[in-house]
């Protein structure tokens, strides 16, 4: 297997998250500013995955399932240079379903290819593998604006 | 949701025209009763500068086509009849 286009210390380096909201582990494949390949390891132990369901099998949330695509968008348009240091990224639509559950702990996997790319919108599609099963197939548009200033 | 592309070259229009009206009306949040292929999607059917990325990704999945030029005004496209024959314009 290949290394990592990028590692996890990495990639909160290029992100606007913290590291505890940050749902990507690693970068695996990239083609130009079309297409992403990046996965993340969910642990049975992490907090929001544990008190998802607090009596019985961990199961990763649909949600984060849906920001690890957007997330995965991002980093693409930042790594293409598409999207500027200085932008922040919103979900502004999502389509999601949900083909199976992810029992933790597990490895999420996501190809995603970019359909529509404009200076205002990332428009995406993403197929997510748990373990190598189709998990989630979800869709969305991240819209791109100028960041907001810190509060202070 | 996200299907082997379809070939456009073997849809009837109606077809085509009843997929993309389904694209366009989900996009504006409404049914499909009550938005005909003529209407200007953004201003009669009510469909926003996300949606309208989001009925080109629709576009994509189903039908494999890619979206207009990045020059391109995405509003340029105002019609679902206009919509059909862009996407009809790549069918092989």
């Amino acid at each position: 297997m290949n290394p990592p286009l990028l590692d996890r210390a990495a990639i909160v380096e290029l992100m606007p998250y913290g590291p505890d909201f940050l749902w990507v582990d690693e970068v695996l494949e990239q083609d130009g500013d079309r297409r992403i390949v990046t996965n993340k390891h969910y642990l049975a132990n992490a907090s929001i995955v544990r008190d998802h369901t607090p009596a019985g099998v961990t199961l990763v949330p649909g949600v984060i399932l849906i920001e690890q695509a957007a997330q995965s968008a991002l980093l693409l348009g930042l790594r293409s240079g598409h999207v500027a240091s200085g932008k922040a990224a919103f979900l502004g639509r999502v389509k999601a379903d949900f083909l199976a559950p992810v029992v933790c702990p597990a490895k999420v996997e996501v190809d995603l290819v970019v359909s529509v790319l404009r200076a205002e919108a990332i428009g995406f599609a993403a197929k997510l593998k748990s373990d190598l099963q189709l998990c989630a197939h979800i869709a969305g548009v991240c819209v791109l604006v100028d960041a907001p200033a810190p509060s202070i | 949701m996200i299907k082997r592309p379809c070939s456009i070259a073997e849809m009837s229009e109606s077809d085509l025209i009843a997929k993309i009206t389904g694209f366009v009306a989900e996009a504006a949040n409404r049914s499909t009763e009550g938005v005909g292929p003529d209407m200007n999607v953004f201003e009669e059917v009510g469909v926003d500068s996300i949606g309208i990325v989001m009925v080109y990704v629709e576009m994509s999945m189903d039908f494999g086509i890619p979206e207009p030029s990045p020059a391109a005004d995405l509003r340029a496209i105002d019609t679902i009849t206009k919509l059909a024959a862009y996407a009809r314009s790549f069918a092989t």
